[in-house]
């Protein structure tokens, strides 16, 4: 045995010295610290080794070596790292007294060291067993020894991890997932940990190791970029050990000013964006490299021809690409639908694809054409399961060819005790909170662009919510909203905070309060959307943000407010005829007439009309975006207006006839629009948007003279026609009728009254039959 | 002597009894969201589609270390400033605090306040 006290006469101070005079050349970087500092402790170690075999009374390193492993193999020492170390030796006597004479004094000189002892069967062993231990022996470099013995090592573990690649593989994905599941995603954190969140340094150490499986799957030190991202990552954490001398690896919001004046930055909010570029390239290059493994661990696959899945969208194999007949420049909702239709079916979009989308994608003109609205309503609707696919587009720089000013909150950190996300991040979060909301709201397409901007003011001077509501005034315009809707979505902007701010700040009990609110909101669409927008923003917040003690007074400040405005609530108006309109019903005959996309239909009356020129509308593949429709003295009238975005032009004369021949006779009509409805449906995978179930609601308070249905359920082939059919089938007359799609959500209104009475509905039997005859229908 | 006054009072009224106290030269408290209830009860009504019952009511409870000579001036300001005469205006009392500590110098009693 040894004494402490033999082994302290190796002069660790000199390291000490080297590692301050090191850290005093701020210009230094990251890269290069590591280097130099690696290098003064591979001197001071193998002074050690020498030192140690020596009073093992060996007289050479033969049968022994040091390696070193982790970051001190790849020579990327920070400050504050540990030494990660393995003794390898082959059964050498007095190995534990050669082991001893080199950990005592590396622990005297105060650094950590995480050290074993092996022989090299031990070591092949080890790489079968824990991953933690195959990866230190993947980055294994000799510092001191019997070389020889240290490359067969070293190429016996490297031999052993990519000969048993898609094992290794395997392994190595599931450790990832493990560590971004706790430590989440750097780029999006407020205090994110520069070595274990997602995109920080662990991340790249496992694209090296993929490497080493798979290398022509996973080719690494091929990006400049990723490099540039890699020298970002490492010298901010050079700095965070020489800010704080500490070895934890998170950005904490106390340290980050003085680390971003160590880094030349003036403060946290310009580190913080630049630390964050980094992640996200590491991101990239990491999300890239496992698309590719994960193809190659599936196997070859049979080529397939393409499927068409959408307009210039084809499903090729597992992935999505696009249609090369439908350049990107032509369709500005290409890209927002892509991206929708990976999100709902969790089928990946071609890296090919991908890179068409960064130099392509175009901006949509002003304002938007309704299919763009649409495709990023759509995409919105998805919930979670959009937020990867809103963060590509974005990576891709494609989000800000739709709204330029998203680059202003990339990125952009948020000072402030409740967030846990960048500005950016919380925006994406929001909306997603808000798709699982859209059921409780009339208008989901506003709540889910209202969710996306309503802190988009925090990337602008002054005040975040008056910023905002400037902002909103010209974005809403450019999306191309009406009048009314750009007067709710900036409100929702102006007022995102009014309800969480009032009901912890007022007196709830005050009717003052409620007036007060109640003037500023003005009517219980706003208020609901204002609500579902006040919880969708308070739990993306963070957890401190929300808790059933705020959800209880938001909700009475609701409830309050809602009475109050009830109260005042003129008469519902009722949808009338135009003069043009009553013209043409005065024929007393079956009319089309088109406009653009809105196709008007008159007709004389008859029971299940609106089912028949709905079911004809959808067999010609000519889906509904919106209709209206009503019925008086014996005819009707029914708007509808269409998206004509579709593969091929309508044949408008033919549309004609047919509806003509199935308004006399609509008994095929019902085969077809079943044969339609089968066209293919796809697979729905891992990570495929979460869509609720249709929901039916049937009210007889609202009106006086009419069963008001409401229907909320997922868009699809011919969902107008199977609703007014299921009407029809139960003997229902529609009076009136309001359809809408947002994006996937289809909000259908039916007021309807009993045929044969002409009276609302209110037999307690036939209103569940009425429910239950539409769910089953559009459940088919 | 030290006492220790827990009052449970409306949430709105947090920032006027603390505003109240600190000009009374009260120097800290501790504030927890709590919810309860007392003769005032729950209520449910309908939010968001669905009936919505409140059993519990959100209050703001404080917490406040006072020399027991000022007991009653601490009580008194608080009774005055959240009261609004309705029905669910909350409660104070005082108890005896048998010992405190300041952990950062070790000060103990009226001291450590």
């Amino acid at each position: 045995m040894v004494t402490q006290a033999q082994l302290t006469t190796v002069d660790a101070s000199r390291l000490g010295e080297v590692r301050e005079q090191l850290l005093g050349l701020r210009r230094l970087g990251g890269r290069r610290f590591c280097n130099e500092y690696t290098a003064a402790v591979d001197e001071w170690v193998r002074e050690l080794f020498d030192r140690a075999l020596t009073h093992a009374g060996k007289d050479g390193p033969s049968g022994v070596v040091l390696l070193a492993v982790g970051g001190y193999g790849r020579r990327e020492l920070c400050p504050a790292s540990d030494l990660d170390l393995i003794l390898v030796h082959n059964k050498v006597r007095d190995i534990g007294t050669i082991a001893d004479a080199l950990w005592y004094p590396i622990w005297d000189a105060g650094l950590q060291v995480d050290h074993s002892v092996r022989t090299p069967k031990d070591s092949t062993t080890v790489i079968e067993g824990e991953l933690k231990s195959a990866l230190s022996f993947l980055s294994a470099r000799p510092v001191a020894g019997d070389l020889q013995l240290a490359s067969s090592v070293i190429e016996e573990s490297r031999l052993q991890w990519s000969s048993h690649a898609r094992a290794s593989l395997e392994r190595l994905r599931a450790s990832l997932e493990d560590r971004w599941s706790r430590h989440g995603e750097l780029a999006f954190l407020l205090e994110p940990d520069v070595k274990l969140s997602r995109g920080g340094l662990r991340d790249v150490e496992a694209l090296r190791a993929a490497a080493l499986a798979a290398p022509s799957l996973a080719p690494f030190g091929e990006d400049p970029r990723l490099e540039v991202a890699i020298e970002g990552l490492l010298s901010a954490r050079v700095a965070l050990h020489a800010t704080t001398g500490r070895r934890s690896d998170q950005l904490l919001l106390d340290d980050q000013d003085a680390v971003a004046r160590r880094l030349g930055f003036a403060d946290a909010d310009e580190l913080l964006p630049h630390v964050a570029a980094a992640a996200r390239r590491v991101t990239w290059a990491t999300d890239e490299m496992w698309r590719r493994v994960d193809s190659w661990l599936r196997g070859p696959r049979r080529a397939t021809a393409d499927q068409q899945v959408g307009r210039g969208i084809a499903l090729r194999g597992q992935e999505f690409v696009l249609d090369l007949h439908v350049p990107l420049a032509s369709d500005p909702s290409l890209a927002l639908r892509l991206a929708a239709e990976s999100a709902r079916t969790g089928i990946p979009i071609a890296e090919s694809t991908l890179q068409m989308l960064e130099r392509d994608a175009v901006s949509p003109p002003e304002p938007w054409p309704a299919n763009v609205r649409d495709a990023l309503v759509d995409l919105l609707g998805c919930g979670r399961a959009a937020v990867p696919l809103l963060e590509t587009l974005d990576q891709l720089g494609v989000l800000s060819r739709y709204i330029a000013e998203w680059q202003a909150v990339r990125s952009k950190p948020q000072r402030n005790a409740f967030h846990r996300y960048t500005v950016d991040r919380h925006l994406f979060e929001a909306a997603a909170e808000a798709a699982e909301l859209s059921r409780d709201v009339h208008r989901p397409d506003l709540l889910l662009v209202g969710a996306l901007l309503h802190d988009l003011g925090k990337g602008f001077p002054g005040d975040h919510t008056e910023a905002g509501t400037r902002l909103m005034v010209d974005i809403a315009r450019r999306m191309g909203f009406d009048a009314d809707d750009i007067v709710t979505l900036v409100s929702l902007v102006r007022d995102h905070l009014l309800l969480a701010q009032t009901a912890t700040g007022r007196d709830l009990g005050d009717p003052a309060t409620i007036a007060k609110v109640a003037a500023r909101v003005r009517t219980t669409e706003t208020l609901e959307l204002l609500a579902a927008l006040t919880c969708a923003d308070s739990i993306a917040t963070g957890p401190l943000a929300w808790n059933s003690w705020k959800e209880t007074l938001i909700a009475e400040l609701v409830i309050r407010t809602r009475a109050h405005l009830e109260g005042e609530r003129p008469p519902a108006s009722i949808l009338e005829p135009s003069i043009e309109q009553r013209r043409l019903m005065a024929e007393r005959r079956l009319q089309v007439i088109r406009e653009g996309s809105t196709l008007t239909v008159v007709a004389p009356d008859r029971a299940g009309l609106l089912a028949i020129v709905s079911a004809v509308l959808t067999v010609n593949r000519l889906p509904v975006r919106a209709a209206t429709g009503l019925s008086e003295e014996g005819m009707a009238v029914e708007v509808f207006d269409l998206d004509l975005s579709g593969p091929s032009e309508p044949q408008w004369s033919r549309l004609e006839e047919e509806l003509a021949r199935a308004v006399e006779d609509p008994s095929t009509l019902e085969a077809r629009l079943a044969e339609r409805a089968k066209s293919w449906r796809l697979p729905k995978r891992a990570g495929a948007a979460r869509i609720a179930p249709p929901r039916v609601l049937i009210d007889n308070e609202a009106t006086p003279r009419a069963t008001v249905i409401e229907v909320r359920m997922p868009d699809g082939v011919g969902v107008l026609a199977r609703i007014a059919g299921a009407i029809a089938e139960c003997d229902c007359d529609i009076a009136l009728v309001k359809a809408m799609t947002l994006g996937h959500e289809v909000v259908d209104t039916f007021y309807v009254t009993d045929g044969p009475s002409g009276a609302k509905v209110t037999d307690p039997g036939r209103v569940e039959h009425l429910q239950r005859t539409i769910l089953k229908e559009v459940s088919e | 002597m030290v006492h220790l006054v827990t009052a449970v009072i409306k949430p709105f009224k947090l920032e006027e009894v603390k505003d109240a106290l600190r000009g009374a030269g009260v120097l800290g408290m501790t504030v927890s969201e709590v919810q309860g209830y007392g003769r005032q009860g729950g209520k449910s009504e309908t939010f968001r589609g669905g009936e919505y019952t409140v059993s519990f009511v959100p209050k703001v409870k404080l917490e406040i270390l006072v020399d027991s000579s000022d007991v009653d001036k601490v009580i008194d300001i608080i009774a005055v400033t959240s009261k609004t005469g309705k029905i669910g205006d909350g409660k104070i009392w005082a108890t005896d605090v048998d010992r405190v500590l300041r952990v950062r110098t070790g000060e103990a009693g009226a001291d450590a306040l």
